[in-house]
């Protein structure tokens, strides 16, 4: 019992690169489809009274069916994917860029006056749960893209402040700092090629996590339609669409559900396996 | 202990005064007429009574104060769109709430230690990647779906479980599923990595050469090294437990907390939201204190640093 | 059962013959951490094995107690206690050895207890694992097993856990424990390396207490020269994984006959004066275990060395009363007319 529990890492790695690749071929297409979305998928809003609530795969024209004014579903997948990524790539970019500032301002500050009100600041903000924040900023201001990005950022930037001021506070009074200080490296140089360069092998990964985890909330607020707000198509609202036909037609909320999984689970697998291949006690071995 | 106690109750207090003035500036400060909003259909006497009575023409900090003043008391104000005192109404719903995040927790824990120890035991086995691939997909389902896909098979395919309204305990089971799971997930992952780290950890293998059981080890040692991540994770997710509340009680028309907070944003009812906000933060950190007073039960070296032994 | 004759006549306690332990490494390789090691410990003596870091001592002593972790396995080999193999015990019978007729102390006292058990639920705990009997019971043996260490305060630090107590401290607590059972035989691995200059002679005198009031034989691991000098009967020098030396004490410390060990002995400091003050240190490295060249692993190191080195793993045999030897050109040297040590080594 006692002796097979080391966890062999060699083959831990060999799986992370199966799951990178997984990952990073589900992201690509999610992406050109995004990108492509007024290309590939020109019908997504106009209705087809004649076929409403088509089943998957029953006529050709509309792989994914139709939805209960007869849109076509694969249509506006694409472009709430579309949606999805633009508002889950941008809030991480937000998040991480007003973090990382706050957290490396605080980290060099502590312990200090300036710290201490930081923490405190990002202790409120963690400890209000995201959604209830979430529906007072959406009714304050009227749910769109920007306001969603912001909304989302702001309920992240706090665990990337918290991040990377752990990691510079532990850094700061490391031994090779001190050498570099010594050997008369300028500030400048200690920030970006020390505890910058150190950083990164942490924060890259939570990139992709992160991603996933906003596509999620946004999805989430549309549902509950404090989101995105037709005509702008987002997953959310597609299941939200969908959510009064559970019982009579259940593949209408099955299929954008699994859309949604699959990206998510894309995103989720590039950071999993980044996590396992850029942690230096792991690639030492 | 009870300096810890008391160190940790005035820091909660402080971070929550914090969140309720906070919240209850952004409330206050939403452009429109709160009186106008709230009771669209009121005369005009009585808006004009609405805003003597929330002091709606007192700068925002007199406002507070006479808020803080009323609650001390017991008053919260009333709901314009359900007739009632907010007391009242968070007395009724939040009981619901509180038996779908225990429950929840209960489930969670109980689930992720059974199958994060198969896991973390048979480390990079068949069963430990069903295991863990298991608990990722778990995490990339948004609960909202989890909650509408138990709907689909277990309430309209199988009609085990009512699946909306609150119609008795058994309307508590497919919500209660839907809030844990993604805990669930993140917890499987804590106490199987954490396993794995505890048995490579030297008084384990100390304790494994002077020949004692396996049982003794799992219990003993390394189950009981793992407890202290564990409880830590728990408490960095509780502010997505509470915040899932909504969600989950919006998918299953649930009366708890969140469908009346939801609800009462979508309806402008500030009184109501600001009083939930309130118990939101509340809950949250005294959960919070309790765990973090756990932790350093558990763990003497945390006693030791606290002074306390 | 005797499985090899003649093992207790010579009063012998535990016997390694010909054992190897090996690493799987990936891609078939395999690493040999242990190649064919032989010694023996007398009863009531103490066994001193010494060696780099990497040489294999831990592994052996860890094949003793079959603890080693996957992906180690020991190949093949006998290990003799009281004459039976334990390599051919079942698992439940080799639980009910360790700790129990065969304890073992490791290296780092701060990290091998329970952070979580009081020191009087580890006594105990050792205690009732091998022989359940009541916590009463178990209390007065733990009293008893902390005495021998010289603990006698026991009562009072009962309750408290082992963070509260010093690294040196807690490795006496450690031995406490081993010893909580008098076991027939106690491996220390390392005991002192990661403790203070004074703290190790403090836990050398305790071991040193603990032999002498018991009669239990010990196998002592260490790099240091030092310890062994102080507190061993007998002496083993290991080299990448093989036995290179073995002999009485006082022979090995005044008469090695292989060049490895004469190389240890000679980079020794001293803290007497002497007529030359410079310290010789072995020229090379230890080979790598994945990759030892053929022949003697010493060789390339090694200033006596001919060809026959290279091609032909030397055999141990007699070169004196009870003095083995792993080498085709076995020294005849004396440390005591060796001009360049000054010849005042005491031994």
């Amino acid at each position: 019992m006692f002796r097979n529990l080391r966890v062999s890492r060699v083959f831990g790695k060999m799986r992370s690169n199966v799951l990178l690749t997984i990952g990073i071929v589900i992201v690509a297409i999610c992406v050109l489809a995004a990108i492509f979305a007024p290309v590939i998928a020109p019908d997504a809003a106009s209705p087809h009274p004649g076929s409403r609530l088509l089943k998957p795969f029953e006529n050709m024209e509309h792989p994914l069916g139709t939805d209960a004014i007869g849109r076509d579903i694969l249509s506006r997948l694409i472009f709430g994917v579309r949606t999805s990524l633009i508002i889950g790539i941008a809030s991480v970019f937000l998040a991480s860029l007003i973090g990382t500032v706050i957290g490396i301002l605080s980290g060099f500050s502590s312990p200090g006056i300036f710290d201490t009100i930081l923490m405190r600041i990002t202790d409120v903000q963690m400890g209000f749960p995201f959604v209830v924040l979430a529906m007072i900023a959406l009714t304050m201001f009227s749910p769109n893209i920007l306001s969603i990005t912001v909304v989302l950022s702001l309920a992240l930037w706090p665990a990337y402040a918290r991040t990377v001021r752990s990691s510079v506070i532990l850094q700061k009074d490391c031994e090779y700092i001190a050498a570099a200080r010594l050997m008369g490296a300028s500030k400048m140089r200690i920030y970006t090629r020390y505890i910058g360069r150190n950083l990164l092998p942490a924060m890259i990964p939570l990139f992709p996590l992160d991603i996933a985890g906003m596509v999620i909330n946004e999805s989430l607020l549309s549902y509950m339609s404090i989101g995105i707000k037709p005509p702008v198509i987002s997953i959310g609202n597609i299941m939200a669409d969908a959510r009064g036909y559970i019982a009579s037609d259940s593949w209408f909320i099955l299929i954008p559900g699994v859309m949604l999984v699959v990206m998510v689970l894309g995103f989720n697998f590039i950071g999993d396996s980044l996590q396992t291949i850029l942690d230096p006690h792991i690639r030492k071995k | 202990m009870l300096g810890i106690v008391l160190k940790r109750l005035a820091q909660g207090l402080l971070v929550t005064f914090c969140v309720v003035f906070i919240s209850f500036a952004v409330l206050r400060s939403i452009p429109g007429d709160p009186a106008k909003i709230m009771a669209p259909n009121a005369t005009v006497e009585q808006q004009q009574h609405i805003r003597e009575e929330m002091g709606l023409s007192e700068p925002v900090l007199v406002q507070f104060q006479m808020y803080v003043g009323n609650m001390l008391h017991g008053n919260m104000g009333n709901s314009y769109f359900k007739g009632d005192t907010v007391v009242n109404i968070l007395l009724a719903a939040a009981p619901l709430s509180a038996i779908l995040v225990a429950f929840a927790l209960i489930f969670s824990i109980f689930v992720s230690l059974v199958l994060g120890t198969v896991a973390g035991m048979n480390g990079n086995s068949a069963i430990d990647r069903i295991i863990s691939s298991f608990a990722v997909l778990l995490q990339s389902m948004p609960n909202y779906w989890v909650g509408a896909m138990l709907i689909m098979l277990l309430s309209v395919k199988a009609g085990i479980f009512p699946s909306m309204d609150y119609s008795g305990p058994s309307s508590c089971v497919l919500p209660i599923i839907a809030l844990a799971l993604p805990l669930t997930s993140v917890l499987i992952k804590v106490v199987r990595s954490s396993l794995i780290d505890s048995y490579n950890q030297e008084f384990v293998k100390a304790a494994y050469a002077r020949g004692l059981s396996g049982t003794a080890l799992y219990f003993k040692y390394a189950l009981r090294n793992s407890l202290i991540p564990l409880c830590i994770s728990i408490s960095s997710q509780l502010g997505f437990l509470v915040g899932n509340i909504v969600v989950v009680e919006y998918v299953f028309n649930f009366p708890g907390l969140g469908y009346i907070a939801l609800n009462a944003i979508l309806r402008r009812d500030y009184n109501l939201v600001q009083a939930v906000i309130i118990l939101f933060s509340v809950f949250f950190f005294l959960i919070n204190i309790v765990v973090d007073l756990g932790t350093v039960r558990l763990d003497p070296r945390l006693r030791k640093a606290e002074g306390e032994i | 059962m005797r499985t090899s004759a003649g093992t207790d006549k010579d009063n012998t306690i535990l016997r390694v013959e010909n054992l190897r332990t090996y690493f799987k490494a990936g891609q078939g390789n395999v690493v040999k951490a242990v190649e064919g090691v032989n010694f023996s410990l007398r009863r009531g003596m103490v066994l001193g094995i010494i060696g780099e870091s990497g040489s294999g001592k831990s592994v052996t002593a860890r094949s003793i107690l079959r603890i080693i972790e996957s992906p180690g396995y020991i190949a093949g080999g006998k290990i003799l206690f009281k004459g039976e193999d334990v390599l051919s015990f079942s698992e439940k019978k080799m639980r009910s050895i360790r700790g129990n007729e065969i304890s073992m102390i490791f290296q780092e006292p701060t990290t091998s207890l329970n952070p979580f058990m009081t020191i009087g639920d580890h006594l105990m705990e050792a205690y009732n694992s091998h022989t359940p009997s009541g916590s009463e019971k178990a209390k007065e043996e733990a009293l008893r097993a902390l005495h021998l260490v010289g603990i006698n305060n026991g009562r009072e630090i009962f309750r408290k856990f082992p963070c509260q107590f010093s690294a040196g401290f807690r490795q006496r607590i450690f031995i406490a424990m081993s010893m909580i059972l008098y076991p027939d035989v106690l491996i220390a691995d390392e005991p002192t390396t990661s403790l203070g200059i004074t703290i190790q002679a403090e836990i050398i005198a305790a071991l040193s207490e603990v032999q002498k009031q018991t009669g239990i034989s010990i196998i002592i691991i260490t790099h240091d020269f030092g310890v062994v000098s102080q507190f061993s009967d007998d002496i083993f020098v290991m080299y990448a994984g093989r036995c290179v030396e073995s002999s009485p004490k006082k022979t090995l410390l005044t008469k090695p006959a292989h060049p490895y060990t004469i190389g240890l002995i000679r980079s020794v400091p001293l803290l007497e004066e002497r007529k030359t003050r410079r310290v010789k240190s072995i020229p090379g490295f230890p080979p790598d275990m994945s990759n030892v060249p053929p022949g003697c692993p010493f060789a390339p190191r090694c200033e006596f060395a001919g060809s026959v080195c290279t091609e032909e793993v030397p055999e141990l045999r007699e070169v004196g009363e009870g003095h083995l030897c792993a080498c085709h050109y076995p020294q005849d040297y004396n440390v005591n007319d060796d001009t360049e040590l000054g010849g005042d080594l005491h031994v």
